[in-house]
């Protein structure tokens, strides 16, 4: 009873699964952007085996909560931040997904666009990662959130300039259309989940004072 | 035989609190699984048997000596009545304070018998009554500013391990201030007229509290399911222990009153705190009218009573 | 941190005879303040003009947009650092000289553009990596 009451083991799992489920993600999305520099379809597989263990591991963390780690009040928060994350994967994955049928290349601006956005949604999950650290060490995590709506913002930028050059490519048919539109659209929604979830994190913080 | 009468209302209503005050006390604590059922009624047993032992003297003098000369029929009769609406407000979960039934009915047999009641006594109860939650109130905002500059500051999940603690340690506090404020008043009457010896008195009374906390204890688990009130945890603790040390500051004076009317003293003082009202006027009103009903109908009835007996 | 890990390589340019009007036009559509200027011939360098050069030297003094040209007000020659130095260099640069951004330049070639909003932006990921060594 004395460890429930002094900070126990449950309560240090959460937050070690917590941390291994932000790294999966980040590397999910560093695996993500070397298939595509690479434009490799085979190296893409390794995005879907990750979200996997991401779900698993999303699981874990929820079942130990329900256990009875940490005071209700905190428990449907830290629940849906790692829903939020678990949001990214999904949108991880499909991009993955779509980029299977992308065909054998994009123009070079255009790939190198979504090369670069695919950079910058890895850094964005390390700096998500910093930021939970926050939440136990004396960092500020108003910084770190800033950096991501920083890192956000950098995508927005790229995104209306591929967009604006998207709308003026021919393509052979519908199809061709709208797997690369799907495509983009996942690609620029990930660092937008990203900013929710660091967002959240932000609303966590200020609850229990 | 007539005596055991009023020995077994004691015990009646103890057995009463037991069941309606252990999730005041331990709730919270429950529901965050800082501590598991069993072992939170036992604990809380222990420290309401503690509070009790340690400063039940002053509230039981009170009570029992200063503001009425007993006797067996005024015992007898006021103790049942009491016994009987405690009884029935909890069955039919009216938030009905222990301390004002029993204190009306007693002096309402005692004004009906003829016997003296002390008056200067009877008002420094009732002004108790007035001013306690006025200082639960400000204990707490106090409290909830002091948190804000310390504890504030502190990382997250910090916070929430220290609260955890603290938690626990209010609800600590409660209990103990079950023992040495209510069961005091409750067992003052039939000590200090002879009929029960202090220590035994204390053990049994003790012991009913427990009982009707763990047979009971399903009010626990319902308190818990309902969520923790409409404070989040952190200003939930700043008004329960706020609460409890106002409580533990008039078990000193030995003037017996009410956690409850407390407990929203400090709720009020806490979401003053934050600039808005936690406590609905509706809500007031109705704790008002329970105010003045309470101790009035206790005592109304036990002077019908006497009155008809005598 | 290198200037070259910062800077905006897309480079928006205008030509020296086009009108005012034409350069708030663009600075609108592609939500920039600056436009680098081609020179005229193989004799002219790049200039640059900004939004500051437009409000101030052209709107402020109340003259013709249609008429008025990019090359009345251009600033030159560019203020330029190369591409190897640290951003540290480059604040101290715009500092020295008052101006908000610089060009990095490879000889005669414009490689790209460091603005204050990039060094801010720059400054404070870093920053917030600080003791992680991420």
């Amino acid at each position: 009873m004395l460890k429930n009451v002094f900070g126990g083991s449950t309560e240090q799992k959460v937050i070690d699964d917590i941390r291994k489920h932000i790294y999966t993600l980040s590397s999910a999305a560093d695996c993500f952007r070397k298939g595509l520099e690479e434009w490799d379809k085979d190296h893409m597989y390794c995005v879907s085996d990750l979200e996997r263990e991401g779900d698993s591991i999303r699981r874990e963390i929820i079942s130990t909560i329900y256990e009875g780690a940490f005071l209700p009040f905190l428990r449907t928060n830290i629940c849906r931040y790692v829903e939020i994350v678990d949001e990214a994967f999904d949108v991880l994955k499909d991009a993955a997904f779509e980029f299977n049928y992308l065909g054998p290349g994009l123009e070079e601006e255009i790939r190198e666009d979504c090369i670069r956005i695919a950079g910058i949604n890895k850094e964005m999950c390390e700096m998500l990662a910093i930021a939970f650290d926050t939440l136990f060490n004396k960092g500020d995590l108003r910084e770190k959130t800033l950096a991501i709506r920083i890192y956000e913002k950098k995508v927005d930028d790229i995104k209306f300039e591929l967009i604006s050059k998207l709308r003026k490519k021919e393509v052979k048919d519908f199809w061709e259309g709208r797997i690369l539109s799907d495509f983009i659209a996942y690609l620029t929604h990930i660092s937008d989940v990203i900013e929710d979830a660091s967002d959240y994190l932000h609303i966590m913080n200020l609850s229990m004072r | 035989m007539t005596e055991l009468i009023p020995v077994a209302a004691c015990f009646l209503i103890a057995f009463g609190i037991g069941s309606n005050d252990t999730s005041n006390a331990l709730g919270i604590c429950i529901g965050c699984g800082v501590i598991k059922l069993r072992r939170a009624l036992i604990v809380f047993g222990c420290f309401v048997l503690i509070g009790i032992l340690l400063q039940g003297q002053r509230v039981m003098e009170t009570v029992g000596k200063d503001l009425v000369a007993v006797n067996l029929p005024i015992l007898s009769i006021s103790l049942s009545v009491a016994a009987l609406l405690i009884i029935v407000s909890n069955w039919k979960r009216l938030p009905l304070s222990t301390h004002q039934v029993i204190i009306g009915s007693l002096t309402g047999s005692a004004v009906a018998s003829g016997a003296t009641v002390n008056f200067t006594a009877m008002t420094e109860i009732v002004v108790s009554w007035i001013v306690s939650p006025v200082v639960a109130f400000f204990t707490s905002l106090l409290l909830y500013k002091a948190m804000e500059k310390t504890i504030s500051k502190l990382s997250l999940f910090r916070i929430e391990k220290i609260l955890r603690t603290l938690l626990l340690f209010s609800g600590i506090l409660i209990a103990y201030n079950t023992g040495a404020n209510e069961l005091a008043t409750i067992l003052g009457p039939v000590i200090h007229s002879g009929l029960i010896e202090q220590l035994q008195a204390s053990l049994v009374g003790s012991l009913f509290v427990f009982l009707g906390a763990v047979i009971l204890s399903h009010r626990v688990i319902e308190t818990i399911g309902k969520g923790i009130t409409t404070l989040d945890p952190y200003s939930g603790f700043a008004a329960q222990f706020g609460a409890g040390m106002c409580v533990l500051f008039f078990t000193s004076l030995g003037m017996p009153i009410s956690t409850t009317y407390c407990i929203i003293g400090s709720i009020s003082g806490v979401g003053m705190s934050k600039g808005m009202e936690t406590v609905k006027f509706g809500l007031i009103r109705k704790i008002m009218a329970n105010f003045v009903l309470a101790p009035s109908l206790a005592f109304l009835i036990s002077f019908l009573i006497m009155r008809m007996v005598s | 941190m290198k200037v070259d890990e910062i800077m905006t390589k897309k480079l928006e340019t205008i030509e020296a005879d086009a009108s005012i009007y034409d350069a708030i036009e663009r600075m609108i559509d592609k939500r920039i303040r600056s436009l680098l200027v081609k020179p005229r011939d193989e004799h002219d360098v790049y200039g640059v003009i900004t939004v500051r050069d437009i409000v101030f030297k052209v709107l402020g003094k109340n003259l013709n947009l249609n008429t008025t040209k990019v090359g009345e007000i251009t600033s030159k020659p560019l203020v330029c650092i190369d591409k190897g130095m640290d951003v540290e260099y480059a604040v101290n640069l715009m500092t020295k000289f008052n101006i908000t951004r610089l060009f990095i330049c490879d000889g005669k070639e414009i490689r790209g553009i460091i603005s204050l909003l990039d060094v801010m932006s720059c400054e404070l990921i870093k920053r917030a990596r600080e003791g992680h060594g991420a």
